[in-house]
């Protein structure tokens, strides 16, 4: 392998993949980056092994040559090192040669390094882009689908299954579930949305939310969509010049369907600012955020009355009115903390909050679609 | 007379467990006694000696073994826990009827609020104090007046046996301020250090220091006690206070030092057991558990776990420890294991987060039955029902047994700690 | 290939069976190794783990050992095989977490995954029941070997949920000819297969430099016990702290071992039981040194003195007594 690249352009896609790279892995050449080099140009792999972003540097681009490649090939350089090496290399050029088996030099301007390098067969082999099970998404969507499911999933290790948001595509409409067991959040794209473009077979996968959100932090302005690859072991979103793979998770997402009430006993519409803000004014004389429970009852007059008591603190209580009642009078209790956070997905400026009971899951949803459904458990009080 | 200044008493019971076999033995009298821990299972340590004792070099925590070289004729007997507290009770009682404003510290100290007490000058009153108690029970008790709690306890210590100490506002940067910083209750051998490393050596350089970096580096603790070096503690004497606890736990030290996991999970077992009955008397739930291990090397850790939900069952807590013990235990022997909930409820502050794959089997069945109980209780009267369990607390003398095995586990748990 | 043929010639029936299962694809989703130290379970597990995920194994079944995925299972590199072992004196909960993700996560590469998790006994009771939960629904595709010298503190639990294979103790005549082939002089492979059967240590114990030497001094100690016992105590310094030291305590209690080697010969030889595995000088030196029962005391005490530098006695007052117990037995 020999080639010589722009120092810019490398540093670049080096911060890309290293964003993969953690050095607690338990697999030692996951401490590398990989560089494979052939007549189209350089691809830069980084991994821990649950997500791993690939980065392509083409040879040209807009006409300006970005790599000048002598000789193809690959290896794998020690990430912490390389990194820092490119970082502060002088010349706007760097040439990269590997010297022997084991060592490569690292040229630019009057310095040069000589470093060791891995074995690139070492490398985790990361799955042939199937296209048999491929679609594509907006970027403003699958941001969406994330911001709106991602933060409801678990995050302790108890039920694995449950650090996953759960992708269901029927033909007809795209699933996306995510829960802790405590509370639900649900999209739902419909195939005729314009911003999907989706004609695959049926699926149903799990992906850590965990490699969603570091997917989130990739998608920016200058992709304007997004292509989704399914493989057997891991999804892969093909962005401009880069590709993020995350494995899955294995076992059966439960079944959420079933468990989601569907008679409703109390309904109100609330305006969700307001709403919001007189939950977070009540949550304030808890001490901490496990519970901060927030109690909530309703009468048939249109008026909702917010309270929490803290014994040493204090007691708050609030009015607000509703825009909308109908049904049964309740008292309820619930996490502020999980009402809050279903309230900041929500994309209408009034939701409707719909009850079966005190012991109960209720159900938030826009008033203007049903796209997303986000539910909260209760919690029973003495 | 007071304007608006409180007289508070600290009463001491002088080298109390000794002083009760004494007063129960007149034979004993004038003789070095010892009392000390289970000779057999933990190699005797002296828990406490008369006055005759200590002048020969004998001291609390001694090897009993060291206490017999260093005083051959040493009287050593072994701890009788039932008289003790029976005495103590019979002495809270007579304390009682000098002001009604009465917190029991534990098993051998008290506060006193005398404030109204308008008849007698303090000093006065507290000689008649010290008197009576000598005369009926046959127990010395030093005796510390000010005008606050901090103050009285400090006060108390300074002249033993059978002083009576006043210590006024004005006598704190003569009298208090010299002390050492961890003579003050509150900072013990562990968190001396602490205080060492932020240059406070002395009640005087704590009461001196700055608050924002007490607060920063110690806590809250820091900020309050900073407050009562400069002479300020508003708390209360509080006659209900033993009863309100937000902390309740027990520990054991094990007979032999232990590394066999089955072993120690039968022991946290029992320990959850008895907090579990505590909680349920107490009609209380744990939110934060903790875990005390001590090591064979003496080295002690405590590890918390805050709960989703409160408990109280003896198998939920059990659950809780063993799991905090497994992830933090080093597998080294273990010499003494503590199980504690730091941060409790009030029942009727218990709450579930239901969950959404449990949420159809949460049995209304409970829920209908202590409904039904409070139906009845309203109409039959305040607790015409009630769980079983809570029964015995009911039969309230001056405290129920459960309360006395509650204060005699605590003050073991002192003891242990100052050891 | 050497450490595959190796094996098969040390644990033959473990090979059998496992590459019987494999080519009738009866492979059992979990297994535990149990057998003493250095009898090949570890190299078992991943020679089991190359069978499991070798593209190119011979018709026999062995694993064709070049491929990425069996090279990569020796280098540590294989993404979808994990090995656990205790970190200090136990198995810690992170590891188990750690665990316990992998097992959620699908295969980075294939369906396949392979846990080893060495020394299963340093398990803590909960640490084994989290793995429980796991192996009781294995998904297909997934491989654990659990290993273990010590059956009897495995949880009965783990025991019952997996197939248990047994590592039989190597012979000494078969690690003698794997250390001679390992190139190993036999005049000192027979010093080695007199001391251990675990092929790790023996193999350890070889390739250590100062071995010939150590044996040496050793050897020196009984002549001079031979020519003039008064002389130990004075040769103790000369030779032996000067070649063992005196502050480390592991050379020290080896050269013991090795002198309880050349004892324990003399021994067999004086009672007749002598093989053809005793160690060469037996045929050249004066075996009168010492009675029978002598020799008995002797071994006994040497353990004794183990036990003492072990526990952090003074090195060389302890071997100072040693040796005037000596001249005096």
């Amino acid at each position: 392998m020999k080639i010589t690249i722009q120092r810019e352009i490398l540093v670049r896609s080096v911060q890309e993949v290293i964003k993969a790279i953690s050095f607690k892995t338990t697999i030692p050449i996951l401490t590398g980056i990989k560089f494979h080099v052939t007549e189209q140009g350089l691809t830069l792999t980084g991994s821990d092994a649950d997500i791993s972003i690939e980065s392509f540097v083409p040879k040209e681009a807009d006409g300006d040559e970005n790599i000048m490649i002598e000789q193809t090939g690959s290896c794998v350089f020690q990430a912490r090192y390389f990194y820092e090496i490119v970082k502060k290399l002088p010349d706007t050029q760097v040439q990269i040669t590997i010297s022997k088996q084991q060592n490569a030099t690292i040229q630019s301007g009057k310095t040069e390094f000589n470093l060791k390098i891995w074995d690139a067969e070492e490398y985790p082999r990361l799955p042939e882009i199937n296209e048999s099970c491929s679609f594509y998404l907006s970027v403003e969507l699958l941001k969406n689908i994330i911001r709106q499911t991602v933060y409801a999933v678990s995050t302790s290790e108890n039920r694995p299954i449950l650090t996953g948001v759960n992708w269901i595509f029927d033909k007809e409409t795209l699933v996306c579930v995510g829960t802790n067991s405590h509370r639900l959040a649900q999209k739902i794209v419909l195939q005729s949305d314009p911003n999907i473009q989706i004609e695959v077979n049926p699926f149903n996968i799990v992906i850590p939310g965990k490699s969603l959100n570091e997917l989130n932090k990739l998608l920016d302005g200058e992709n304007e969509q997004v292509k989704v690859v399914i493989t057997p072991q891991q999804i892969l979103f093909q962005l401009k010049n880069l590709l993020f793979f995350s494995r899955l998770l294995e076992g059966n997402y439960p079944d959420t369907k079933k468990l989601i009430p569907k008679e409703m006993k109390t309904k109100l519409i609330v305006d969700v600012k307001a709403f919001h803000r007189a939950i977070d004014r009540a949550s304030l004389l808890s001490k901490d955020e496990k519970s901060n429970i927030v109690k909530l009852e309703v009468n048939d007059s249109c008026t909702i009355f917010i309270s929490s008591n803290a014994p040493e603190i204090g007691k708050v209580e609030e009015e607000l009115s509703s825009e909308h009642f109908e049904g049964e009078e309740l008292k309820i209790s619930f996490s502020a903390k999980y009402m809050m956070d279903a309230l900041k997905v929500m994309d209408d400026e009034k939701v409707e909050i719909s009850f079966t009971g005190a012991m109960r899951p209720f159900l938030i949803k826009n008033i203007s679609n049903d796209e997303i459904l986000e539910l909260v458990l209760p919690v029973r009080t003495y | 007379m007071n304007k608006g200044h409180r007289v508070i008493f600290h009463i001491d019971m002088n080298c109390y467990f000794a002083s009760v076999e004494i007063a129960n033995r007149p034979d004993l009298k004038g003789k070095p006694v010892a009392i000390a821990g289970n000779v057999k299972e933990r190699k005797g340590i002296i828990i406490t000696c008369s006055y005759e004792a200590r002048d020969t070099g004998v001291y609390t925590t001694m090897p009993l073994w060291e206490g017999l070289k260093r005083c051959p004729n040493l009287i050593v007997l072994p701890p009788n826990h039932t008289l003790y507290r029976e005495t103590a009770y019979k002495v809270f009682h007579l304390l009682g009827s000098f002001s009604p404003i009465l917190e029991p510290a534990s098993i051998d100290e008290v506060y006193l609020d005398v404030t109204h007490v308008q008849h007698l000058h303090p000093v006065q009153l507290a000689k008649e104090i010290q008197n009576t108690v000598l005369e009926k029970m046959g127990l010395p008790c030093s005796i510390g007046i000010a005008p606050n709690k901090f103050l009285a306890k400090m006060a108390s210590d300074m002249r033993k046996p059978l002083g009576i100490t006043v210590l006024r506002k004005r006598d704190i940067p003569d009298v208090l301020w010299p002390l050492p910083v961890e003579s003050m209750h509150g900072i013990g051998y562990r968190t001396k250090k602490k205080y060492h490393a932020l240059n406070i050596y002395t009640i005087e350089d704590l009461a001196k220091a700055d608050v924002q970096q007490l607060q920063d580096k110690i806590g809250k603790i820091g900020r309050l006690l900073h407050e009562r070096a400069n002479g300020k503690d508003m708390r209360p004497v509080d006659p209900e206070h033993i009863l309100s606890f937000k902390t309740m736990g027990n520990s054991i030290t094990l007979p032999q030092n232990l590394c066999d996991e089955k072993a120690l999970a039968e022991v946290f077992h029992h320990l959850c057991q008895k907090l579990s009955q505590r909680l349920i008397i107490r009609r209380a739930y744990a939110k934060t558990i903790q875990i005390m291990i001590r090591y064979g090397n003496r080295q002690t850790i405590t590890r918390s776990q805050a709960l989703l939900n409160p408990v109280q069952s003896s198998d939920e807590l059990f659950k809780m420890a063993v799991l905090l013990f497994q992830r933090h235990w080093d597998g080294e022997s273990v010499r003494l294991l503590g199980v504690s909930a730091i941060e409790t409820l009030d029942e009727k502050e218990w709450f579930k987060q239901l969950d959404l794959f449990s949420y159809q089997k949460e049995t209304p069945k409970k829920m209908k039955l202590s409904d039904l109980a409070v139906e009845i209780n309203k109409k039959l009267g305040q607790q015409a029902l009630m769980l079983g369990c809570r029964l015995k607390n009911e039969k309230k003398v001056f405290k129920s047994e459960a309360e006395k095995l509650y204060e005699y586990l605590n003050f073991l748990r002192k003891q242990m700690n100052d050891s | 290939m050497g450490k595959y043929e190796n094996l098969k010639e040390m644990q033959p029936y473990v090979i059998q069976l496992l590459t019987n299962s494999l080519r009738k694809n009866r492979l059992s989703h979990a297994y535990l190794f149990y057998g003493n130290k250095g009898t090949g379970k570890l190299d078992c597990a991943f020679l089991l783990a190359q069978m499991f995920l070798c593209g190119q194994k011979t018709n026999e079944g062995h694993p064709c050992g070049q491929c990425i995925n069996c090279t990569r299972i020796y280098s540590g590199n294989h993404p979808d095989v994990h090995v656990v072992m205790p970190d200090g004196t136990s198995i810690k909960t992170e590891q188990m977490q750690f665990l316990q993700k992998e097992y959620a996560y699908s295969g980075m590469e294939s369906d396949k995954k392979v846990f080893i998790i060495k020394d299963c006994d340093m398990m803590t009771v909960q640490a084994a029941n989290r793995m429980l939960k796991t192996i009781e629904e294995p998904l297909p595709g997934m491989l654990t070997i659990f290993t273990t010298n010590r059956k009897s503190a495995v949880l009965s639990t783990i025991q019952s949920r997996t197939q248990q294979v047994s590592f039989r103790e190597n012979s000494r005549h078969q690690l003698l000819n794997f250390l001679t082939t390992e190139g190993i002089s036999m005049h000192l492979a027979k010093v080695i297969v007199n001391m251990t059967t675990d092929l790790n240590e023996a193999l350890q114990f070889g390739q250590d430099p100062s071995f010939a030497d150590s044996y040496a001094v050793v050897l020196k100690l009984y002549e001079t016990l031979e020519t003039n016992k008064m002389m130990a105590f004075i040769w103790l310094h000369t030779e032996w702290l000067t070649h063992f030291g005196t502050k480390d305590r592991d050379k020290n209690i080896f050269g013991l071992s090795l002198f309880s080697v050349l004892l324990k010969s003399i021994l067999l030889k004086k009672l007749g039981y002598a093989d053809d595995l005793q160690i060469e000088e037996i045929a050249n030196i004066n075996l009168m040194i010492y009675r029978e029962t002598e020799l008995f005391a002797i071994l006994d005490e040497i353990q004794l003195v183990q036990n003492k530098i072990r526990q952090n006695f003074n090195i060389q007052i302890t071997l100072e007594r040693f040796m005037l117990y000596l001249q005096e037995v």
